[in-house]
């Protein structure tokens, strides 16, 4: 390796670095039924327009289906089926947010994604005491913003947690 | 490589190449034969001495001009070591023939090369190694060293002394480099240390195997003798001294009953297979990356040594009269067969080995072909490579699709682009094939594996079992190679526990006291059958079917099921008949295993058998894995892909032709068959256009001699289709095998037509 090679190699160590650590307590937001989600940016690969989804069957009912990622076939979660929330038609504000844990892509049908944003840690409170439906398993805490609250999922439980009867 | 007319050069680059190459024929044999006369008479044969060098020397005249420096610079070496044996300086050790041997062989490799790319660059590097251990042996013979020069890399701190290579272009590195920081073992090196050690003692092992049938064949007991011989070479070079030792033992025992011209007896074939195993084990530990522990080392190399000092004694008793008459018509005759083999295939002389059996003469012929296709030009590839490469022959066809069945075409008449897009079919087909060929390797390594297997179950049961290997050359997909042992040694384990019968019980029966394991592989009609027979005690229907009874798989009125329903049960998870569990099988475990991993291959596994002549296994895998044939349906908005194979016809049913019963279980009588139909819109719980059979379609298929029909609203077409999983996050999808992506980018579910039929029988029972 040049002497050359190796700085260009150690800058781009450096910048990666970097990337970890700006990619920190940044999180994406987006909205569901009029509230505001975010999810860690480090599991976002990509964010795509509303596609094709190939049903496919004996599937639990929020799993949509499949859906081709230039060449790549990966699941999609209707995430308003996977809290209980009601149906909604697709619509061209409609977007997948492909998310990749453990080796495993799947995307997430939300109805608009709003931004990226840095929420501190000292910002986000635990999730609330009081457990009402299913629904809370998912929340990994709350994330304040100014005067508004964005609700903070995690994305492990999100794809893996499966009551019982809802295994897959 | 600079100046020049590239088509001269390139002339000039193809006649030096094919030059060399020949040299190198006519030099590797005079090294061994070296080797043998230095070994037997303690004397250097100046005849011979002188060949190699002036082969040497003419290699490396050629190569200057054509300024291959690697190749310079070690035959240069090469040469000075030649010398001082000319010169009467210092005795030829076997050590040095190894290097010699492996010098040439390391210029074999650049021809390639340069072949290839038309220079040598990129193996500087390598060169300098080899140079390295030359110069450190030439020190060693001239300080007289007689004891090290085994250990070439024991670290000689001579500087490099009369260099005069012209390393113009500046790549060449000096060897005073090498010296500090001992040998620069790259990893690459290691990898191919490994690579070629697994060869190495798989060869080891299979002419060991052969030995012991043939135990008096010299030609046997020399390739055994030649593998040890460059296993301890190159173990001894990257300074694994254990692994050197054991292999050393080896390599002196087969030497000294070479030598003595006595036959190799079982204990010492055992004692010399615990040795492989034991060397297996450390290169597999290497090649972990952990320094290897070598258990049961110590007492190997004891047993061994004192197998070959009972040897020993023999040889004051005339046998060296005997051996010195009978050396000298031999030598000459050495190097001609040798040349032979390299022209083409050559069947061993069957002269005096009367009992070969097949599986040894299949190896040895192939082995004989791996050295003849050596010279046709092969290339190592990273494995990742060609998988990378397939993935993109497998976009490659389907954007092809995308292109072909694009629907902005649809309705307009394009004949000139028609005809540019049957092209196009046709060079991605080609390219698919090629692709695919390319990562298709011979069964060989896995069938000879099942060599000795079969020789220590046959040991643990006391049984005499002979196996025979018939199709050893036939070539699959790398990855059923990776699937298909476990599944075969099942099998085999099987046959030898299960099927064979103890000696006394074959006599009694009237069959021969041997009893015979086959194991057949062979292409038919795009798929790969591998056939595992017994001719042992066969399987007991009876007894299979109390069993299925006894764990309710069965019901007693079954009882009139045909045999192969009965046997197939022995697939059953947790299936065993056994009486007695034996360490070797009988826990229930296996069958199921063999029949997931061949599933796994989407390939079939058949059981036929005959009470008191024996069972066969019928493995049938189709060839290619990733792309298959397929009818695409469709039903309502939904697109499913049905595999070719199974579809049998396709039909518009009339109103005469359907029956329904009263559950509601819908018929269709085809000529005669009553066939179930199954309404793919039910099944899946999507829309569908039609509800009527009348108005749609039904496509019978069939797997396994068990057909049904299947109800869709029309067939869009047949295509060619890359399967890809579904993603392992959904799990196993119910009759669905797989997915593929359509010429439009839409995905169409890959029906599992095996399932699917045994789903519905399950709704039929």
């Amino acid at each position: 390796m040049s002497l050359k090679e190796r700085l260009d190699a150690d800058l781009l160590e450096d910048e990666y670095e970097e990337d970890e650590d700006t990619q920190e307590d940044k999180f994406l937001t987006f909205i569901l039924c009029q509230e505001e989600y975010g999810i860690e940016i480090r599991h976002v690969t990509e964010i795509i327009g509303i596609q094709n989804i190939t049903e496919v069957p004996d599937m639990p009912h929020y799993i949509k289906g499949v859906i081709n990622l230039r060449g790549k076939v990966i699941p999609v979660m209707d995430v308003r089926l996977r809290f209980g929330l009601e149906e909604r038609e697709y619509d061209d504000r409609t977007c997948i947010i492909v998310i990749n844990i453990d080796e495993q892509s799947v995307g997430l049908i939300v109805d608009r994604v709003s931004e990226v944003m840095d929420i501190p840690k000292g910002e986000v409170e635990p999730p609330p005491k009081v457990k009402r439906g299913e629904s809370s398993r998912f929340i990994q805490g709350m994330g304040k913003v100014g005067d508004r609250v964005k609700i903070l999922l995690n994305a492990h439980q999100l794809l893996f947690d499966f009551n019982k009867g809802e295994e897959m | 490589m600079a100046n020049g007319d590239y088509e001269e050069k390139l002339e000039m680059v193809k006649y030096f190449i094919n030059d060399s190459r020949e040299l190198l024929d006519d030099v590797e044999p005079q090294i061994i034969a070296m080797e043998e006369k230095a070994l037997s008479t303690g004397e250097i044969d100046g005849v011979i001495l002188n060949a190699i060098f002036r082969l040497f020397h003419s290699l490396k005249g050629s190569a200057s001009f054509l300024d291959l420096q690697t190749i310079i610079s070690v035959t240069h070496e090469a040469e000075t070591l030649l010398d001082i044996f000319r010169n009467g300086q210092a005795a030829v050790k076997p050590a040095h023939v190894d290097l010699l041997i492996r010098t040439t062989d390391f210029i074999r490799n650049i021809l390639d090369v340069v072949e290839q790319q038309l220079s040598d660059e990129g193996y500087e590097d390598s060169a300098a190694v080899i140079v390295d251990d030359l110069q450190k042996t030439i020190a060693n013979v001239m300080e007289g060293g007689t004891e090290e020069e085994e250990n070439i890399n024991a670290g000689c701190d001579l500087p490099a002394a009369e260099e005069e290579q012209p390393g113009d272009e500046g790549e060449y590195i000096p060897t005073g480099n090498l010296d500090d920081m001992g040998l620069d073992i790259t990893p690459e090196i290691m990898k191919h240390f490994i690579e070629e050690s697994i060869e190495i003692l798989d060869e080891a092992e299979s002419a060991l195997l052969a030995l012991e049938k043939a135990p008096g064949d010299n030609e046997i007991a020399n390739r055994a003798f030649r593998a040890f011989h460059s296993f301890k070479g190159n173990s001894g070079f990257l300074g694994y001294a254990d692994l050197e030792e054991i292999s050393h033992h080896a390599e002196s025992l087969l030497g000294q009953a070479r030598d003595l011209q006595k036959p190799c007896d079982p204990v010492a074939i055992s004692f010399m297979l615990i040795a492989l195993d034991i060397l297996r084990d450390g290169i597999r530990q290497i090649d972990l990356g952990v320094t290897p522990e070598l258990s049961g080392k110590a007492e190997v190399c004891t047993y061994l040594e004192k197998l070959a000092r009972e040897m020993a004694p023999a040889e004051d008793q005339g046998l060296k009269e005997k051996e010195q008459a009978a050396a000298p018509p031999e030598k000459p005759a050495q190097p001609e067969v040798r040349q032979e083999k390299t022209s083409q295939p050559v069947k061993e002389p069957n002269g005096e080995a009367s009992v070969k059996s097949s599986a040894e003469q299949e190896a040895g012929d192939s082995k004989e072909r791996q050295q003849v296709s050596g010279q046709q030009q092969a290339i190592r590839v990273d494995l990742e490579k060609l998988d990378k490469l397939l993935d993109l022959v497998g976009e490659l066809v389907i954007s092809e699709a995308m292109v072909a069945n694009n629907p902005d075409l649809r309705g307009l008449q394009l004949d000139r682009f028609e005809k540019a897009v049957l092209q196009l079919d046709k060079i991605t087909r080609d390219i698919q094939e090629v692709a695919m060929s390319m990562r298709m390797i011979p069964l060989s390594g896995t069938f000879r594996k099942m060599v000795r297997l079969v020789r220590d179950l046959a040991q643990k049961a006391n049984k005499k079992v002979t196996l025979e290997i018939t199709g050893e050359e036939t070539e699959v997909d790398k990855t059923i190679i990776e699937q298909i042992s476990d599944p075969l040694v099942h099998l085999i384990r099987n046959a030898v526990d299960h099927g064979i019968e103890s000696a006394e019980e074959r006599l009694a029966a009237g069959k021969p006291e041997t009893g015979r394991v086959s194991i057949e592989a062979k292409h038919s009609a795009g798929e790969v059958w591998i056939v595992v027979e017994d001719d042992g005690k066969g399987l007991d229907r009876d007894r299979i079917f109390n069993k299925a009874v006894e764990k309710g798989l069965l019901r007693s009125e079954d009882r009139d099921l045909k045999d192969e329903e009965v046997f197939k049960l022995i697939f059953e998870p947790g299936f065993s008949t056994a009486e007695k569990v034996s360490s070797i099988s009988g826990r229930g475990v296996g069958m199921d295993v063999v029949k997931r991993n061949i599933e796994k291959l989407r390939g079939k596994v058949d059981v036929r058998s005959r009470p008191g002549s024996g069972t066969m296994f019928a493995v049938r895998i189709p060839l290619t894995l990733a792309i298959i044939e397929g009818m695409v349906v469709k039903v309502g908005q939904n697109r499913y892909t049905i595999p070719i194979n199974s579809i049998k016809e396709s039909l518009q049913p009339k109103e005469g032709q359907i029956t329904r019963t009263p559950d509601n279980l819908e018929l269709v009588s085809i000529r005669g068959e009553l066939l179930p139909v199954i309404r793919l819109h039910e099944l899946y719980q999507v829309s569908s256009n039609f509800r009527r059979l009348t108005d749609g379609i039904l496509i019978v298929v069939e797997n396994e001699e068990k057909k049904c029909s299947l109800f869709v609203d029309e067939v869009i077409g047949q295509q060619q289709i890359v399967i890809k999983g579904l993603s392992s996050y959904l799990g196993h999808v119910k009759s669905i095998s797989g997915c593929a992506i359509l010429g439009d980018g839409d995905i169409s579910m890959i029906l599992d037509i095996d399932d699917l039929i045994n789903s519905v029988e399950g709704v039929l029972n």
